[in-house]
C-alpha cells in the first residue's frame, strides 16, 4: 500500500450544515467504486463518552468540561482512524466532525502527517438560514441527542448549540492546505491544491451533487424474447407481453411523477430498451454504458448451456459472482467502473427514468441503497416493475409499482454451498415453500414478503423458493414452449396478479400528488414503502452494536463468501482483501477492534512497513482479473467445443502462422 | 432513428447542455491560450461543437505584426478604436457561428475590465447562451517566466526578434495592461478563476452539463512537463477473436521484454541528453504503467513488474472496442453478412456501431475518465493497450478530427513518445529493437510455450512467474541494454506494422544494424 494513497477527509463548518451528509454520501460514492471508505462520526464518539441528552451548554467555548470532553472524544475518533488505516488497509477515511476551529485542524494536520495521512479537508458554509433550519428540522431532532424532548425546544437547543459554534468559528483561510470550500451547496465552490486523481474525483463528486427533491425510476425493459427462452444476453426484441408493458408504462409514470414534473428518459442502446421507451413522451437519451453486462462467450446460450459448457467458470461465478469476470465478457466489477459516469450524472440531475437490464441496474440500485458488492448481484430486480427511489436526508426512500402483465423470472439467486444443509437452513427452506404456496389473498402481506428485503436475511431466505422457480421456469420454456410457461406461471401468480390488477385500479384513480406524500394509504395494496440506505447511517453506530449485525447469513452462505476471496489471495497473503460486505457492515458501525483501536495503535504503527510484494500491481480489477483463470485454464478451455482458441483436444491452435517464432 | 448516437443531433448540438460562451480573463502571458486549446480539445473529443475565437489573430490578420508594445496600453487613445474594432470583429463572428448551430465558443483574449465582460455577457445573454468566465491568474513569476519564454517569444509577433529583447517587449505589454485590470467580483456572474496553474480554483454559479464537465476538467489540467507513451500489446495465441480473450503468445512475450528493455534505455538516455538545467524534480519523475484488464494487454505489461520502481495500474476501462457481431470474422465476412452495416461503417467510421458493437465514438466516451486522469498524472505514462484504444487517445492529445481517429495508424512494434506542450503535443517514434534474443531463447520459448496455454495470468501469478523465470532464463539482459545504449539515435520513425522477429541465427550487433538510421522527428 502506497502510503501516498490515504486521505483523511475532514470535514468543516458549523452544525446542520450538511457535513454528514456529505460524509456519507462520498462514504457511499467511493464504497461502491470498491475503495475502502469509512465515516467516523464524532458525535457519535461523544454521545458514546459522555452520553447523548447533552445540552447547548456543553457546547458553549466557554465550558472548560464541555470542551475537555469534546476534544477527548475528537481524539477517540482520530485515533480509530489512524488505526483503521494501519489496520485495515483504509484507503479514504472521512472524520466527520465541526472543526471548526483552527487548533482543531492544526492537531488532526500533526497527528495524520506524523502517520503518512493526506488531509484534504470539506468545508460546507450555508449562509441560507432556512436550509439550515430545514436540515434542523429533517435530521437533527431524530438525532439521539433529543429523543423524547419536545421538537419545538430540541430546534431552540440546537440553534443555540450552533450559536456557541460560531463564536470559535474560523472559516479555513490557510494557503497551504487541501481543502474544497462549499458554499451554500456548491453555488460557490473553492478548491484548493487539490492533489492526486482521487481528491479530484471526490471533488468532481461534490460539485455534481444537489439536494433539490427529485425521484429517480427504474425499469427494466419489458419481457424480451430471450428472457422467455432462458437466454442470457443478445439483443432481442421484446415479447408480446413486453411490447404490452411498454404500452402501459407511459400511464404508470405520468401517475407517480407528480402534475408539474419534468423527467428525462435513460434506456441502453439495445433494442429491448429501446422498445420499451417508445411510448414515452418524455426527452430521451440512449446510453451505451447502460447496456447489459457482457457475458462474452456464454452470449445467447442458457444458464444450463453455460454449467455444461463451461462448468468450472460457472462455480466460479457462484462462488463470487461479483467479481466473476465471464469469458470475454464482463463482471459486475467491470459493470460498476463503466457506470461510474453514469452515476456522476445521475446526481446531477433531478428526475430520471432508467429503462435498463437486470445487471445494470442492480448496480445503480446498490450505489444509492448502500449494498454491499457481495448482494449486489442478487439483487431482486424483476420484470414489468417500476421502483422509485426518493433521496431522503441520509437514505432513500424506495417504492415498487409492479405492472399486470405477467413475465418470466430471471433471478437466479445465489445456490447453496455443496456442504450438507443444516437444519436451520431446511427450516427456512421449508418456511420459504409455505409462504409460496400460501394463499394470496391479502396482498399487502403478499407484498411485503416479495418486495421488502431490509435484511441479507431475508434476501437470502426468499432466494431459495425463486431458484426453485425460475430454474424450472427456463427449462419449461425451452422444452414446452411459451404457452405451457404462460401457464404456469399464472398458476404459481394468480393471486399476486389480482392484487396487482387491483393496485392498477387504484393507480389509475389515484391522485398524482398524494402517492409521493403518504403512498400506503393511497396505494394500500402493492406498494410497499421501504427504507433502507445504509441502516446505520443515520442512526448512532454505537447503538448499533448493541442490535444485531446487518447481515446475518446463513451458515453455508457465509462459508462461501468466505471462501472465495481466500482462493484468489493466494501471492498476496500480506494483503488480504477484506470483503466487501465487512467492510459495509463497519462502515457505520464501531467493531470491537476499533473501541480499544487506540490501545492497539502503538503496536501497530509499523504494519505497512513491510510493502505486500503485490501491492504495486494496483488493479481496480484485482479480483475479477485473477478469477476465470485457474492453473487449469488450458483444460478448461479447451474441454469446450464453443471455445474458439482451443482445439476439441485441448491443444493450442495458431490461427496466424506469423504468430508462432520457433528458434 | 433512434438517439442511439447518444450526442449526435442534426444541429450537431448536445440537446441536454445549451451554447456556452467561454471568455477568457487574464493578463497576457497567464496560460489563457493554453487553457482554450486544451478546452477546445477536450470539448470537441467528446463530440461539441467548440471553436475558439483568438482576439490576437484577429488583430494579427486585421494589422499584422508589426506593432508595438504601446499599441495595447489601454490608456493609449490612439488605439483604442482599432483595438475595440478588433475585438468586435471577432465578437461578431462568434456570435454568428453561435447562430449557425455551434454550442461552445471560446474567447481568447484578454477581457481584463469589468465594463468589457458585462458588455459580453449581455450580447451572449441576449442571443441566448450562456456565458462562462474563465480567469486565469498567476501570481508566481517562474511560471509567467516560464510561459513568456516557451510560448510568446516564438508568436508570430516576435519572428525575428532577439530573444531577450522580445521577453522584455512583451513584458512591458503586460505592464500596461496591469493598471486597469480588475479581478471578476460579481458572484452573480458564472466564473472559474484558476489560480496559479491550478493551484487554487474558484468556481461560481457554474452549473449545468457542460459546465460541470468544463470545471472537472481545468480542476485536473497541469503545466508541469512529463511524457506519455503509447504501446501496443503483443500478439496473442488467437488474435481473431475478442471473446476468446487469448493470452499472449510467445512472440508476444518476446515483444514485452523488447518494449521494457528499450523504453527503460530510452529513458535512460533521455535523462542523461537533458539540459542540467532542468528543475530537480524532472529527473524524479516515475514511470506508471497503464494496461486494460485484456490478457494480451496486461501480460504485455506485466514484464514492467520485474521493477521495483514501476508501477503497473490494470483499468478494465482501457480495453479495445467490442467488435459485437462481428468477432471472429474477417473484412470480406462482414461485408458478405452484413452489407447495410458495412456501408454505413464506411459513410461514418468513427460513430457507425455495428450490431452489439462499440463504435470508435463510444470507445471514446469510455476512455473520458482515462483521458481526465491522464491530464491529472505528473509522473511519465506508458499506456499498453490494443491499436483501437491508442487511436481515441492519440487522436484526444493531437486534438485531431473524428473523422481521423478510425484510420489512424499504430503500428506494432513501435513505440510513441509524446511530450504535451502549452499549445501542442510533440511526437516521437521509436521503433523496438529486438534484443532479447540469445543463446538462451530457445528455452526460454520453451518454457513460454508450455505455460502459455495454462499459464495462471492473472497479475499475480504473471509476476512471480515472470520474475522467478527471468531471473533463471533470461539473457544476460546487461549486454543487452549497454550495447543498445552504445546507439542511442537507433529509433526511427517506421511505418510498417511489423516487428519482425529475427533468427537466433543473428548476432545482437546485427539485430541493432537493423535499426540504425537518422532519428525522425516530428511535430503535429
Amino acid at each position: 500500500m502506497n502510503p501516498g494513497s490515504r486521505i483523511a477527509c475532514v470535514t468543516v463548518g458549523l452544525p446542520a450544515t450538511g457535513k454528514t451528509l456529505i460524509a456519507q454520501k462520498v462514504c457511499r460514492y467511493l464504497m461502491w467504486l470498491g475503495i475502502q471508505t469509512k465515516v467516523f462520526n464524532v458525535g457519535n464518539y461523544r454521545r458514546k463518552l459522555h452520553g447523548a441528552h447533552q445540552l447547548h451548554d456543553f457546547f458553549d467555548p466557554a465550558n472548560p468540561e464541555g470542551e475537555r470532553s469534546r476534544r477527548e472524544a475528537a481524539v477517540e475518533a482520530l485515533n480509530d482512524m489512524i488505526y483503521w488505516f494501519k489496520k485495515e488497509q483504509g484507503v479514504v477515511a472521512l472524520y466527520d466532525a465541526t472543526n471548526s476551529t483552527r487548533s482543531r485542524r492544526d492537531m488532526l494536520l500533526a497527528a495524520c502527517k506524523k502517520h503518512d495521512i493526506q488531509v484534504m479537508f470539506i468545508e460546507s458554509v450555508c449562509e441560507d438560514e432556512a436550509l439550515v433550519l430545514h436540515n434542523i428540522m429533517s435530521v437533527k431532532l431524530s438525532s439521539p441527542d433529543y429523543k423524547d424532548m419536545d421538537p419545538e425546544q430540541a430546534v431552540q437547543d440546537f440553534k443555540a448549540r450552533i450559536v456557541h459554534y460560531r463564536e470559535a468559528y474560523e472559516t479555513i483561510t490557510e494557503e497551504n492546505l487541501t481543502y474544497i470550500k462549499l458554499i451554500n451547496v456548491g453555488s460557490q465552490v473553492i478548491i484548493n491544491h487539490i492533489q492526486g486523481y482521487l481528491q479530484s474525483r471526490i471533488v468532481y463528486y461534490l460539485m455534481n451533487l444537489h439536494i433539490a427533491p427529485r425521484s429517480i425510476f427504474f425499469s427494466r425493459h419489458g419481457e424480451s424474447l430471450y428472457n422467455v427462452m432462458g437466454k442470457l444476453g443478445g439483443d432481442s426484441d421484446l415479447s408480446a407481453r413486453g411490447k404490452q408493458y411498454a404500452k402501459s408504462l407511459p400511464l404508470l409514470i405520468a401517475t407517480h411523477l407528480g402534475t408539474s414534473e419534468q423527467l428525462t428518459v435513460w434506456t441502453s442502446t439495445m433494442k429491448r430498451t429501446i422498445a420499451t421507451a417508445e411510448h414515452l413522451t418524455y426527452p430521451k437519451l440512449a446510453w451505451k454504458a447502460l447496456d447489459e453486462l457482457d457475458a462474452g462467450v456464454c452470449d445467447g446460450m442458457t444458464y444450463e448451456e453455460i454449467e455444461e459448457q463451461y462448468p468450472e467458470d460457472f462455480a466460479n461465478r457462484d462462488d463470487d459472482k461479483f467479481n466473476y469476470r465471464y469469458r470475454g465478457g464482463e463482471s459486475y466489477r467491470d459493470v460498476v467502473l463503466r457506470l461510474e459516469p453514469v452515476i456522476m450524472e445521475l446526481e446531477r440531475q433531478r428526475n430520471i427514468l432508467i429503462i435498463g437490464h437486470q445487471a445494470i441496474l442492480r448496480c445503480i440500485y446498490a450505489y444509492f441503497m448502500n449494498h454491499s458488492h457481495e448482494k449486489l448481484p442478487y439483487i431482486k430486480i424483476p420484470l414489468h416493475t417500476v421502483i422509485q427511489l426518493t433521496p431522503r436526508a441520509y437514505t432513500c426512500e424506495e417504492k415498487r409499482f409492479k405492472v399486470d402483465i405477467e413475465a418470466v423470472d430471471t433471478h437466479r439467486p445465489k445456490p447453496k454451498a455443496g456442504a450438507p444443509k443444516s437444519e436451520s437452513e431446511s427450516v427456512v427452506e421449508a418456511a420459504e415453500a409455505a409462504a409460496v404456496k400460501k394463499p394470496l389473498g391479502d396482498g399487502e402481506d403478499m407484498g411485503a414478503a416479495t418486495i421488502t428485503t431490509t435484511t441479507m436475511s431475508t434476501t437470502t431466505f426468499k432466494d431459495g423458493a425463486f431458484h426453485a422457480r425460475s430454474k424450472s421456469t427456463h427449462k419449461a420454456a425451452r422444452d414446452a414452449g411459451i404457452a405451457e410457461v404462460a401457464e404456469q406461471m399464472k398458476a404459481e401468480e394468480e393471486a399476486t396478479l389480482e392484487k396487482a390488477r387491483a393496485v392498477q385500479a387504484a393507480l389509475a384513480s389515484a391522485n398524482a400528488a398524494t402517492p409521493v406524500a403518504n403512498p400506503s394509504m393511497a396505494l394500500p395494496l402493492d406498494q410497499i414503502t421501504t427504507l433502507l440506505g445504509d441502516p446505520a447511517a443515520p442512526k448512532n453506530p454505537l447503538a448499533s452494536v448493541s442490535t444485531p449485525p446487518m447481515s446475518p447469513l446463513p451458515a453455508a452462505a457465509l462459508a462461501t463468501t468466505d471462501a472465495a476471496p481466500r482462493k484468489v489471495t493466494m501471492g498476496f497473503d500480506a494483503q488480504p482483501i477484506a470483503s466487501a460486505a465487512e467492510a459495509a457492515s463497519e462502515a457505520g458501525t464501531l467493531q470491537e477492534g476499533e473501541v480499544d483501536g487506540s490501545a492497539n495503535l502503538a503496536i501497530n504503527t509499523d504494519l505497512n512497513a513491510v510493502t505486500p510484494p503485490m501491492a504495486r500491481f494496483k488493479s481496480e480489477a484485482h479480483l475479477a482479473a485473477s478469477w476465470q483463470e485457474g492453473p487449469e485454464y488450458e483444460r478448461t478451455a479447451g474441454a469446450s467445443p464453443r471455445d474458439p482458441v482451443m482445439s476439441p483436444g485441448g491443444r493450442l491452435l495458431p490461427k496466424k502462422k506469423d504468430n508462432w517464432h520457433f528458434p | 432513428m433512434f438517439p442511439g448516437q447518444l450526442y449526435k443531433t442534426e444541429s450537431g448540438r448536445l440537446f441536454h447542455a445549451g451554447a456556452i460562451a467561454i471568455i477568457l480573463v487574464g493578463l497576457p502571458a497567464r496560460g489563457k491560450t493554453a487553457i482554450s486549446r486544451s478546452l477546445y480539445r477536450y470539448l470537441r473529443w467528446l463530440g461539441v461543437q467548440t471553436k475558439v475565437f483568438s482576439v490576437g489573430n484577429y488583430r494579427r490578420q486585421i494589422i499584422g505584426v508589426e506593432v508595438t508594445n504601446d499599441f495595447f496600453s489601454p490608456a493609449n487613445k490612439a488605439t483604442a478604436e482599432l483595438r475595440a474594432q478588433i475585438a468586435n470583429a471577432c465578437l461578431d463572428d462568434m456570435v454568428q457561428w453561435f447562430a449557425a448551430g455551434g454550442q461552445v465558443g471560446i474567447l481568447d483574449g484578454s477581457n481584463t475590465t469589468a465594463e468589457r465582460r458585462q458588455e459580453l455577457v449581455d450580447r451572449f445573454k441576449a442571443c441566448n447562451v450562456q456565458p462562462l468566465l474563465i480567469e486565469s491568474i498567476c501570481d508566481n513569476p517562474d511560471i509567467i517566466d516560464t510561459n513568456i519564454r516557451s510560448v510568446k517569444v516564438s508568436s508570430p509577433d516576435y519572428v525575428g526578434w532577439n530573444q531577450s529583447d522580445a521577453v522584455e517587449d512583451f513584458k512591458r505589454r503586460i505592464a500596461n495592461h496591469v493598471p486597469f485590470y480588475t479581478t471578476i467580483t460579481d458572484l452573480k456572474l458564472s466564473f472559474v478563476k484558476v489560480i496559479n496553474a491550478g493551484e487554487r480554483i474558484i468556481v461560481n454559479n457554474a452549473q449545468g452539463f457542460l459546465q460541470s464537465k468544463i470545471v472537472y476538467y481545468l480542476t485536473n489540467l497541469h503545466i508541469s512537463p512529463r511524457t506519455i507513451y503509447f504501446a501496443r500489446n503483443g500478439v496473442s495465441l488467437n488474435e481473431q477473436s475478442y471473446r476468446a480473450d487469448a493470452p499472449l503468445a510467445p512472440s508476444g512475450h518476446r515483444y514485452a521484454e523488447n518494449l521494457k528493455n528499450f523504453l527503460l534505455t530510452l529513458r535512460e538516455s533521455n535523462a542523461l541528453s537533458s539540459p542540467v538545467s532542468s528543475a530537480p524534480q524532472d529527473k524524479a519523475r516515475q514511470l506508471t504503467v497503464w494496461t486494460s484488464s485484456r490478457k494480451r494487454s496486461f501480460q504485455t505489461a506485466a514484464h514492467f513488474l520485474d521493477h521495483e520502481e514501476i508501477i503497473v495500474r490494470q483499468r478494465s476501462v482501457l480495453a479495445e472496442r467490442n467488435p459485437g457481431v462481428c468477432d471472429q470474422m474477417t473484412p470480406q465476412e462482414i461485408e458478405e453478412k452484413y452489407p447495410d452495416e458495412c456501408q454505413r461503417a464506411k459513410a461514418d467510421p468513427y460513430r457507425h456501431r455495428f450490431p452489439r458493437a462499440e463504435s470508435y465514438y463510444d470507445l471514446a466516451n469510455r476512455l473520458e475518465k482515462v483521458i481526465l486522469e491522464l491530464e491529472r498524472e505528473k509522473n511519465d505514462v506508458l499506456i499498453v493497450a490494443h491499436e483501437s484504444v491508442l487511436r481515441c487517445l492519440y487522436g484526444y492529445l493531437n486534438g485531431l478530427p473524428e473523422s481521423e481517429i478510425p484510420s489512424l495508424e499504430i503500428p506494432e512494434g513501435v513505440l510513441l513518445e509524446l511530450t504535451p506542450t502549452a499549445y501542442t503535443t510533440e511526437e516521437r517514434r521509436h521503433r523496438i529493437p529486438d534484443t532479447v534474443a540469445s543463446v538462451n531463447w530457445q528455452q526460454q520459448t520453451a518454457n513460454l510455450m508450455s505455460l502459455a496455454g495454462n499459464v495462471p495470468a492473472s497479475p499475480v501469478y504473471m509476476g512471480q512467474y515472470l520474475s522467478e523465470d527471468k531471473r533463471k532464463n533470461r539473457p544476460d539482459s546487461s549486454t543487452t541494454v549497454s550495447s543498445l545504449a552504445s546507439s542511442p539515435s537507433s529509433s526511427m520513425l517506421v511505418h510498417s506494422t511489423t516487428a519482425s522477429p529475427t533468427s537466433s541465427g543473428k548476432t545482437q550487433k546485427d539485430l541493432l544494424g537493423i535499426n540504425q538510421g537518422p532519428e525522425l522527428e516530428f511535430r503535429l
